[in-house]
This record gives C-alpha cells, sequence and structure tokens, in this order.
C-alpha cells in the first residue's frame, strides 16, 4: 500500500542542512498496525506528515497505492488524501466553533457527500463511539478523552484506508489514553490499516510492527 | 456546503465580536458615505439629464468682443433670435425663457400680495420641450391664452392654501391671469427652478415690451435649441452667428451651443443664474468616496490578516481533514461576504436615516430610490467592491496555510509574522497617509476660510442692511419723482429711530458687479483702448459710512455742484489705467460727464476673494442709485428694520419690504464652496474614525498576540510602562512614515485649491505638523489603552495559558 524509497527530508539554514529525514525505505501493507517509536527530533512527525501527504519529501520516491505521490501536483494529492488518509492529533485539532457533529461532518463536506448520506454516516459513528448525547456540544465543552474520541471519529468516517496517529494518547489520562488504544485495535481487527506514533510502550503493545527512528535513520524495523 | 460556510461564517464573527464589530462598524461608515457621496455624486452629473430630449438640447451661448483684451460671455439671445433659427436646417425647437431684469414678480390674489423671485416667461412651446411633472391639469393649450400661468405646489399652497388652485384668478399688476396647471415642485436635478411660469406672450403684450425686446441689442431671452439626430452644434453656431451678424450689423458677436447637460457646470457666463456645481468638486468627491471605501476596506483587510494567525490553526485542521486549497478560499470568501453583506444592510440603513440631515448639508433633498435599480446597483457595485478588496486577499493567505507548519504546535512557525508583516504594516502606514492627507486639507481649508471670513475687506460690513428699489417701481414713478422719492427716502431714513446712517448707491461694496467698458475718456488713454471698469454710482456719505479709506483727495461732497461730474477712482484704476500723475486733477470722462479726478480711495475687497481687486469709478449720479443702505444702531436692529419698512410703506404700500444684512450677503457668496468644505470635512473626519477603528483593532490584537513576550518581560523586570511604550512605539513608527508620505500629495493638491484664490494664506509648516501630531495622538489613544492594558496584565496567567 505505501512504499517509501530513498526518502529524504532537510531544512537549509544559511549554510547548514539540517537533516529530518535521511534514506527512508519502508513497504507497509494493507492491514498493518505500525507503531513509529523514537527520541523527539527523530523525524516521526515528519515521517506521518510526508506519508499523510501534508508534506512533500524533498528526495526519494513516494507510492500509494501504487500512485507516484511525489510527482502529484498539490490538487491531486488533496484528493488521493481526502479519500484514503484520516488523521488524529495529540492536540485533536478540533474546530473550536462547530460541534461535535459538524466536526466530524466535515470531512464528508469536503468529499462532497450527499446531505442524507452524511447524516446516516454521522450518526452511525455517533452511535459506534458512544457520544451521541454529545453531538450538540462544542469541543470546549468536552474532557480531553472525549475530543480525542470525536477526533478519532472525525479520522474514520470517511472509512480511510490508512489511519494516521501522532501521538494520540499524548495529553490523555491512561485510563482514557486505553479507551482510544482499544479503539485503535478495533479498527485495526476490522481491516484498517494504522500508522501511530508514540512514546509510550504500552501503546506500541497494540501494534503489528515496530519502527524505530533515530536521528533521521530507520534504526530499527521489525514485527511485534 | 453554502450552508456549512455561512454556519461557521456566522459562528466565526460572532466568536469574535469585538473584531467583528470594529469591521462591520468599519465597512457600514465607510459604505454609508461612499454611497452618499455617490447619491451627490450622481445627482450632479444627472442635472438637467430626465428630459426626454435631453441629449438633443443646446442653449444658444453669446460671445460679446468687447476689446482686443476683452470678451463678455452670455447665456442668453435676442427675443428675435427664434425667427433665425427658424432658417437653420437641422434646428427643429427653440424654445425661450426669460426673466425681467430687477424686481420680483408681484401676485395678487383679492387683497393680497404674494412676491415671488423665480420666475419666467417662457415660449408657448417651453412645455414640449421640457419636461414637468403635473399634480393637477397639465400643459395642453399653454400659450394658446397669453393670461394663463403655471405654478408649482409649492407658490400654489403659499397664494391657496389647501385649496385646488386650477382655474383660479390671480392678478399681475393690472392684469387677471387664471391658474392653467399646477406643476410639481422643481425636482433637485432641475437648473429650472421657477416657481411661476407666463407665457412670454403676456409679458410682450404689456407696453413698449415688445419694441424694446425686438431689438437685436437686447440680450435678454435664454434660448434652447433642439439639434436633429447628426446635426453638428459647431456647424448651427457659426450658421446662426453668420445670420445674426447680418442682422444686428455687428461682427464682434459669435454664437455657440452649449449643451443642456453642461447647464450646471458652465461658469464662464455673465448673466447666468442657473444653480452652477462644479466638476472639480464633483471629481474630488469622487475621489474622497473612493478613498473612504479602501480605508474601509484596508481595515478588513488588516483586521482580518491580523488574526489570521488564529485562523490558521482552523485552516490547517479543515487541511488535514481533506479540505482543499479552493473549498478554504470559499469558506473564507464566503466570511467576508457575510460581514460586508450585513455592513451593506446597515450603510443603507444609516443612509436612510441620514438622508434628512445629508440633504440639508448638501442644500438638495436625496431620497433613497429602493424601488429604482440603480440603487441596488450601487449598493451591490459597493457591496462586490468591498468583497475583492478585502476580502480576497485574506481568503489567499488563509486558505495558503500549509497544515504542517501550522498544526505543528503553538506558535511556533508563524510565531511574530502574524503581528508584524510587511503586508500589514504598509497597510496601516497607507491609511494614515491617507488619513494625514486628508487632515491636512482639511486644516488648509478651515484656515482659508477663516482668512476669508477674517480678511480685512477695506471697508465695514457689521450692523448694516439694504433694501433695493426695482427699476419697476423707479419706471412707475417717472424720472422726476424718482429722484424726489430717493432724496425723501433718504431723509426720513436719517431721522428715523434705531438708524445710525444711510447712504444711497448702485450696489454695496460686497460685491459690485456693474461693469462698464466703453465711455471711459482722459488723457494718456491709448486712441483705441476701450478698459472695462467695474462702475459704482455712489452718494457723498458713502466712504464715511462703509468706511472706505482714501489714499489722496477727497469723496464726494454735499452742496458741490462739480461733483455731479467728478470721479473717485480706487488706486487699481489709477494705477491699472496708466492715469497721468498726479492722479487728482486730472480730467476724467466717464458716461458723457466730463468732470476731473477729485479723489483715490484704497483699495477695497468689492470682488469675491477669488478675483483680483478690480478698476472702480465711482461716479456720482443720483438716478442710478437703486439701493438703500442702512446703519442700525448697536442693540436696536428691531427699530431700524421697522424704521425702514415704514419708510418703504409710505411710497410702495403693496409691495411687501424685503431687507438683507449685507454681512450674510457676504457669507452666501462662499455659501456653495464652504458647503463643499464642510462636506469634505465630514468625510475626512469619517475616514480618520474609520483608520482610527482599524489601529484599535490591530494594537488589541497585537497586545494579545505578544502575551507571551509581555509576560516573560515581566518576570524579567520590565516596567508597565517600558512595556506599554515597547507596544506603543511600533505602531507609532508607522505613523511617522505615513506623515513623511502624506505631505508632499497633501501638498500639491492644497497649493493647487488654493490658486483659484486671488487673496489666500501660505501654507506653513505648522499645518502640517498639526495633522502629524493629530494622527499621533488618536494612534497613541486607540494604541495607548491596549498596550497599557496588556502591560498591566499578570505575567503568571499569561505564561500560564502558553
Amino acid at each position: 500500500m505505501i512504499q517509501l524509497s530513498n526518502i529524504e527530508r532537510y531544512y537549509k539554514s544559511g549554510p547548514l542542512t539540517t537533516w529530518v529525514l535521511r534514506d527512508i525505505n519502508l513497504r507497509i501493507r494493507e492491514g498493518e498496525f505500525v507503531t513509529v517509536m523514537g527520541p523527539s527530533g527523530s523525524g516521526k512527525t515528519t515521517l506521518m506528515n510526508l506519508i499523510g501527504m501534508l508534506d512533500e519529501p524533498d528526495g526519494g520516491e513516494y507510492f500509494f497505492l501504487n500512485e507516484p505521490v511525489h510527482k502529484f501536483n498539490e490538487r491531486k494529492r488533496t484528493d488521493l488524501h481526502k479519500h484514503y488518509i484520516g488523521f488524529v492529533f495529540q492536540a485533536y485539532h478540533l474546530i473550536d466553533e462547530l460541534t461535535v457533529y459538524e466536526n466530524i461532518e466535515t470531512p464528508l463536506l469536503y468529499r462532497g457527500v450527499k446531505s442524507a448520506d452524511r447524516k446516516a454516516m454521522v450518526a452511525e459513528v455517533l452511535d459506534r463511539f458512544n457520544i451521541v448525547a454529545k453531538k450538540d456540544l462544542f469541543p470546549g465543552q468536552l474532557s480531553g478523552g472525549q475530543q480525542q474520541l470525536v477526533g478519532v471519529a472525525r479520522a474514520i468516517i470517511g472509512k480511510p484506508k490508512l489511519l494516521l496517529a501522532d501521538e494520540p494518547t499524548g495529553n490523555l489520562h491512561s485510563s482514557q489514553g486505553e479507551m482510544i488504544m482499544n479503539l485503535f485495535a478495533q479498527l485495526h481487527r476490522e481491516g484498517m490499516t494504522i500508522i501511530q506514533v508514540t512514546h509510550n510502550e504500552n501503546n506500541a503493545r497494540y501494534g503489528t510492527r515496530l519502527i524505530e527512528l533515530r536521528d533521521g535513520f530507520v534504526r530499527e524495523d521489525r514485527t511485534v | 456546503m453554502t450552508f456549512h460556510y455561512f454556519k461557521s461564517a456566522v459562528r466565526n464573527l460572532w466568536k469574535n465580536r469585538l473584531y467583528s464589530a470594529l469591521n462591520l462598524s468599519g465597512l457600514a461608515i465607510g459604505m454609508t458615505a461612499a454611497i452618499l457621496i455617490a447619491l451627490w455624486v450622481q445627482s450632479e452629473l444627472r442635472f438637467d439629464g430626465y428630459h426626454r430630449h435631453a441629449e438633443n438640447l443646446w442653449r444658444i451661448k453669446t460671445d460679446l468682443r468687447i476689446n482686443d483684451s476683452e470678451t463678455w460671455n452670455w447665456g442668453s439671445t435676442p427675443l428675435r433670435i427664434s425667427e433665425l433659427c427658424a432658417k437653420v436646417p437641422g434646428l427643429s425647437v427653440t424654445a425661450q425663457v426669460m426673466t425681467p431684469y430687477g424686481n420680483h414678480i408681484l401676485l395678487r390674489r383679492g387683497p393680497e400680495y404674494f412676491e415671488e423671485e423665480n420666475y419666467g416667461y417662457v415660449s408657448a412651446n417651453w412645455f414640449e420641450t421640457f419636461d414637468y411633472e403635473f399634480a393637477e391639469g397639465d400643459a395642453r393649450g399653454f400659450g394658446e391664452h397669453p393670461n394663463a400661468l403655471l405654478l408649482t405646489e409649492g407658490l400654489a399652497r403659499k397664494i391657496f392654501g389647501n385649496r385646488s388652485a386650477l382655474g383660479q384668478t390671480l392678478h399681475l399688476d393690472s392684469a387677471e391671469f387664471t391658474v392653467h396647471a399646477v406643476l410639481r415642485d422643481p425636482c433637485p436635478e432641475s437648473s429650472f427652478r421657477h416657481n411661476l411660469l407666463i407665457p412670454t406672450e403676456a409679458w410682450l403684450r404689456q407696453g413698449s415690451n415688445r419694441e424694446n425686446d425686438s431689438n437685436w441689442n437686447n440680450f435678454n431671452y435664454t434660448t434652447f435649441v433642439e439639434l436633429r439626430h447628426g446635426t453638428d452644434p459647431k456647424k448651427v453656431g457659426a450658421q446662426l452667428t453668420e445670420l445674426l451678424r447680418e442682422a444686428k450689423q455687428d461682427s464682434n458677436i459669435t454664437l455657440h451651443l452649449g449643451a443642456l447637460s453642461d447647464l450646471h457646470f458652465d461658469t464662464s457666463l455673465k448673466d447666468d443664474n442657473f444653480d452652477k456645481g462644479s466638476r472639480r468638486t464633483v471629481a474630488v468627491f469622487s475621489f474622497v468616496g473612493l478613498l473612504i471605501l479602501l480605508m474601509a476596506a484596508i481595515n478588513y483587510m488588516s483586521l482580518t490578516t491580523a488574526r489570521a494567525q488564529t485562523r490558521a490553526r482552523e485552516a490547517g485542521i479543515r487541511k488535514a481533514v481533506g479540505g482543499s486549497r479552493v473549498q478554504l478560499f470559499a469558506q473564507f470568501l464566503s466570511e467576508s461576504a457575510v460581514l460586508a453583506g450585513s455592513a451593506s444592510l446597515l450603510a443603507l440603513l444609516l443612509v436612510q436615516m441620514s438622508l434628512p440631515w445629508f440633504s440639508e448639508l448638501a442644500g438638495r433633498t436625496f431620497v433613497l430610490p429602493w424601488s429604482s435599480p440603480l440603487l441596488w446597483l450601487l449598493a451591490g457595485g459597493v457591496l462586490a467592491a468591498t468583497v475583492l478588496l478585502a476580502g480576497v486577499y485574506p481568503a489567499v493567505l488563509l486558505a495558503g496555510f500549509q497544515p504542517v507548519q501550522v498544526l505543528r504546535g503553538l506558535g511556533g512557525a508563524m510565531g511574530r509574522s502574524g503581528a508584524r508583516s510587511v503586508f500589514r504594516q504598509s497597510l496601516v502606514v497607507t491609511q494614515f497617509a491617507i488619513s494625514v492627507a486628508l487632515l491636512i486639507c482639511t486644516i488648509v481649508i478651515g484656515r482659508q476660510w477663516s482668512y476669508i471670513q477674517d480678511k480685512e475687506m477695506g471697508y465695514e460690513r457689521e450692523h448694516i442692511f439694504s433694501f433695493e428699489i426695482g427699476w419697476q417701481q423707479f419706471a412707475q414713478l417717472g424720472e422726476e419723482r424718482s429722484l424726489n422719492m430717493l432724496k425723501t427716502m433718504k431723509q426720513t431714513l436719517s431721522q428715523a429711530p434705531g438708524i445710525a446712517g444711510v447712504c444711497n448707491a448702485n450696489g454695496s461694496p460686497v460685491h459690485i458687479e456693474s461693469t462698464h467698458s466703453g465711455s471711459v475718456k482722459f488723457d494718456g488713454l491709448p486712441p483705441d483702448a476701450e478698459p472695462a471698469v467695474s462702475q459704482l454710482s455712489a452718494d457723498p456719505e458713502y466712504a464715511d459710512f462703509f468706511s472706505l479709506k482714501m489714499l489722496e483727495g477727497r469723496w464726494f461732497e454735499n452742496g458741490n455742484a462739480a461733483d455731479v461730474n467728478n470721479i473717485v477712482l480706487n488706486e487699481t484704476a489709477a494705477r491699472g489705467l496708466g492715469l497721468h500723475k498726479p492722479w487728482v486733477g486730472q480730467r476724467f470722462g466717464f458716461h458723457g460727464r466730463d468732470g476731473q479726478v477729485i479723489g483715490i480711495v484704497r483699495d477695497f475687497h468689492f470682488l469675491p476673494l477669488h478675483e483680483k481687486i478690480a478698476p472702480l469709478v465711482a461716479f456720482n449720479a443720483p438716478s442710478w442709485r437703486g439701493s438703500f443702505f442702512i446703519k442700525a444702531r448697536p442693540g436696536q436692529h428691531a427699530e431700524a428694520i421697522a424704521s425702514a419698512e415704514k419708510a418703504w410703506k409710505q411710497w410702495f404700500p403693496e409691495r411687501p419690504f424685503r431687507f438683507q444684512f449685507i454681512d450674510e450677503a457676504y457669507n452666501r457668496m462662499y455659501h456653495a464652496e464652504q458647503q463643499a468644505s464642510l462636506l469634505f470635512s465630514l468625510f475626512a473626519g469619517i475616514a480618520i474614525f474609520i483608520a482610527g477603528l482599524g489601529l484599535f483593532g490591530l494594537a488589541t490584537f497585537v497586545a494579545l498576540q505578544r502575551t507571551k513576550e509581555i509576560g516573560i518581560r515581566k518576570v524579567l523586570g520590565a516596567s508597565v510602562a517600558g512595556i506599554a511604550t515597547l507596544l506603543a512605539a511600533d505602531f507609532l513608527k508607522l505613523v511617522l512614515v505615513a506623515v513623511v508620505l502624506a505631505v508632499p500629495p497633501a501638498y500639491f493638491f492644497m497649493q493647487r485649491w488654493l490658486e483659484d484664490f486671488a487673496y489666500r494664506i501660505e501654507l506653513q509648516w505648522w499645518m502640517f505638523a498639526l495633522a502629524g501630531l493629530v494622527a499621533t495622538v488618536i494612534a497613541l489613544a486607540t494604541v495607548g489603552a491596549q498596550s497599557a492594558k496588556a502591560a498591566l496584565a499578570d505575567p503568571i496567567k499569561s505564561l500560564r495559558s502558553e
């Protein structure tokens, strides 16, 4: 599903080149649950952004579902991204001005899903995540765990093939974190491909494969 | 999707109520000003354009060559020009209007007299040529009967009250007239302000009028012609010129055609009494209107882009969940549209509310034509312009955010660019530069007006009022009795209670309009020279009465028989005409009188200050003097007026007594311009207010954005004053740059404006400094409060929130 070959990412400031990612070669198959670990600054988030098509590599090739993403322009990338990829963030990143319902609905709007279908899909997700009662609240009125639940709901509403989670439990109490991780495990069982970034060894155990980054290189890549 | 955009737009605007309110009020006020200006401008530009045949209607203008250096331009022609017009191909209609020189017309209904100043005698085809609206009856059959007249609703109400005027009888002198129809009051965009229209035939039947007016030398009819499609007005002018030169046996005369649409703007004519506008004022106001709109748009842009950092997170998230650049652009643009739409509605409301007041200020009645497509086109245009000007840039900016940068963390890459971007700084500078420039203009215009108000004119005009005896009254009395009347009236007045002084002349020193050329004779005048001079017929009291100062010699004396032929010149005349020295004692011929120069009066401003003092010849001919000037004793104005009225009634019991204070006449001379200046100041004030709003919003935002920095500085020991200065200094620098940028264009335009006045103030550095100071104070006041608030905030709180 994902193939990265010789991916590079760096920043230039004056004569200095700061490498963020170097010579990344990865192949991720559908249905895998990959955990990316590594110390701060090792390039985890950048890797996620590259895979999620929010960022572009400075070198190398990226194939997603056999499509050459590195050759695409922004419009084509956005198109691919919005149909196949869902994002979960450490800071939830819900839109404060929108209700729970509207936050979850947003990706469908951008995809041009019809109103009736949208209603059905959002209702289903609300039901599944047990947050029907909260649908008219604004993010500010929810606890962190509930906000992240909405974040996950928003990420998967469009039935993406790939779910990218950047430290999804980083801001949560452990019990809330566990709830989110169980949710991921369940999604994985249903066949979704998941890539998560985490510092937490416990979270890593939910995954099927562990990639460790250090200084922009892949240091270790093993099945769990 | 559209609904979604709308919803999030409304929520966002509501969430940031302060910014929305600032934006909304700035935009609404700007739009209100722009719409008001647009209403005024289009009313000016469409003057007289409402007549069905407007495009083909032309007025015949006359150029009369007086001598090599002078040509008189008139807007009138002889009556019989219509006969000549009939001979010119391409002319389909010739319509004429004439208002007799001199007094107001007197109407009598039963025992009651009414005076009307705006009236005219019109040819029978007048109403076929020009469009009028009728309240009662219509124009059919007008002119078939000479003793039928038309009046406006306003005049009809004055005379008949609420009764129908149609078919009623009125007397003009001894002749009986019936009311043929009642017109609607003249529309604001009409040059024709007549309240009473009478067939020319009725005029010609009186006395020797027909004989007089048939003379080719009497230019008292304003003549309009309708050209057939494709006729060249220049050619028609040339043909008419030839015909008239032949008829009048005078080769110094040239006729040409002026478009009806130019009637309102043509100021080249001596005898033109139509309401005048100025194309330049129209251009200036259009420009100011655009500037104000631009300022409002800049406000919106700078506030929106300043807030972009806050919105960047939302933009990033939306992109991360699949929103494309175009979709985000649409969303942010629709936010602008919602705001600008609300602002337009608010603006229409404000316009509606301020119309009565604006109408009074502009001296013209405006209505918002709610049903007219033009209004909606205008409002829609202003709206579209605002959305495009103000909405596109922020929308592009916001839609362009890269989620990676924005979502990385709070603060981060966006850092301080939000507050200090070059773009936003240039917006603030532009806004303030415009404000400062407008401020400079306001100051200069204000100074020039107070200069005019306070200028030593060389004569006194306090406590003085005048009344006029019309030529009809003179004609009524005959020459001998007229002279007797002037003499006794002066005697009566000078002894009456409340009156400190009386004099009798043909004009007040405020404005001597009478000019003459041709009969000036003195030693040293080149044989073929015919200098044009202003002329004043004044009695011996005149100089003392108005406190004129003599440079040499003396003014006329009572009881000096020789003074009947003697002359007093002003300084400009003595120098300009090239009179031999010594001036006093030189022989001088004027109007066939042979006398000598007995005195030179110091120059005084008897013309508007736009014009240089002209050569003036004062002479002493009682029969020329139609005006009485009366100086009231201080605090006894009412008595003086009552005395004057009593004296008037002794001679003219049937005529209402009319008088005016000459300082009012003086003020009226500059009324239009003063009004324009007032409007200009008003709109400049609005522009500055809008700029202040924008700066306030920006300052609030920057203070908010730098909360963390301020917190850290306070923890490190910075004082409140130090921090407030730090925040305010950033803005002050911008304002100073704006002042520097504003000075050259303001200097240039004001220099040009002042050139219109022969007597004017000098531009001085303090005017520019004052404008800069005012702008700085406004900036300090708006920014300072916000800076102080930010500086006073508890650092613990602000740092924790990070």
